[in-house]
């Protein structure tokens, strides 16, 4: 008896961090922005173009995003973010906020459809009263395709 | 959208608020800019010009663990020193379970 089975996909996807931290005006928007790399594969991400974008290669139908902020300084105060695609806020499929006194937030979204060139980032605002720095390495922002 | 450079630390929001701007989803810094939509760029320039930080910057509340630090101090139970001396033997006792 034979049974069928596909050989496992090759998993797809990027895995960016902050080395040099970022700053983070009270009260204003930023998009974050990752200096660093654990793995590309299919170069959604090129720093020295902009750090803040991560773009969807050709080939890719559907993806899941994820990212994580923490601000140095030990601050009490409000994080707020979400995703944006293509420059406008991502109001289905990939929509989160954060808003308690922490000055840390986990962003994750459901599954998105996506077209080549589209382009994805993560817009936060801190409010603790006063400028705060992205932390380095525990600062990050994934993609994963999942079709 | 016009933009300024700025120093971070000023208060940004007053700023785009005395420019026209009070919707907080107008606003984003970039690059050490400021960018704010839907106000000229001659009314940011001007917000900025009559910005005064000594009296406009953000008033920061202390921590808790300030506070706690001032309390303390206050009432003689603890020193500066002695607040970092402990806090270094907790750091050491931390990274040699660590090891």
């Amino acid at each position: 008896m034979s049974s069928a089975s596909s050989p496992p996909k090759k998993f797809k996807g990027c895995l960016a961090y902050v080395t040099s931290p970022q700053i983070a005006p009270n009260s204003t928007y930023i998009f974050t922005e990752y200096d660093e790399k654990s793995y590309d594969t299919d170069n959604f991400h090129d720093s020295s173009v902009d750090k803040s974008k991560f773009t969807v290669p050709a080939g890719v139908k559907k993806i899941r995003l994820s990212a994580y902020v923490q601000f140095g300084g030990g601050a009490t105060g409000n994080t707020i973010g979400e995703f944006f695609k293509n420059g406008g806020s991502l109001l289905q499929g990939g929509n989160k906020s954060n808003n308690r006194p922490n000055t840390t937030a986990l962003f994750v979204s459901g599954v998105i459809d996506v077209e080549e060139g589209d382009y994805f980032q993560l817009r936060i605002l801190q409010v603790t009263g006063s400028t705060r720095y992205t932390s380095a390495a525990t600062t990050w922002f994934a993609v994963e395709v999942v079709e | 959208m016009a933009k300024i450079t700025v120093n971070p630390e000023y208060n940004l929001p007053l700023i785009a608020e005395n420019a026209g701007q009070g919707d907080i989803e107008k606003r984003l810094y970039r690059d050490g800019q400021l960018h704010v939509e839907g106000v000229t760029q001659k009314a940011l320039d001007d917000a900025l010009a009559a910005y005064d930080h000594a009296q406009d910057a953000f008033e920061v509340e202390p921590n808790e663990i300030e506070i706690l630090k001032d309390v303390l101090r206050e009432k003689g139970v603890i020193t500066d020193e002695e607040i970092s001396d402990k806090r270094l033997e907790k750091i050491n006792a931390v990274r040699g379970n660590k090891i």
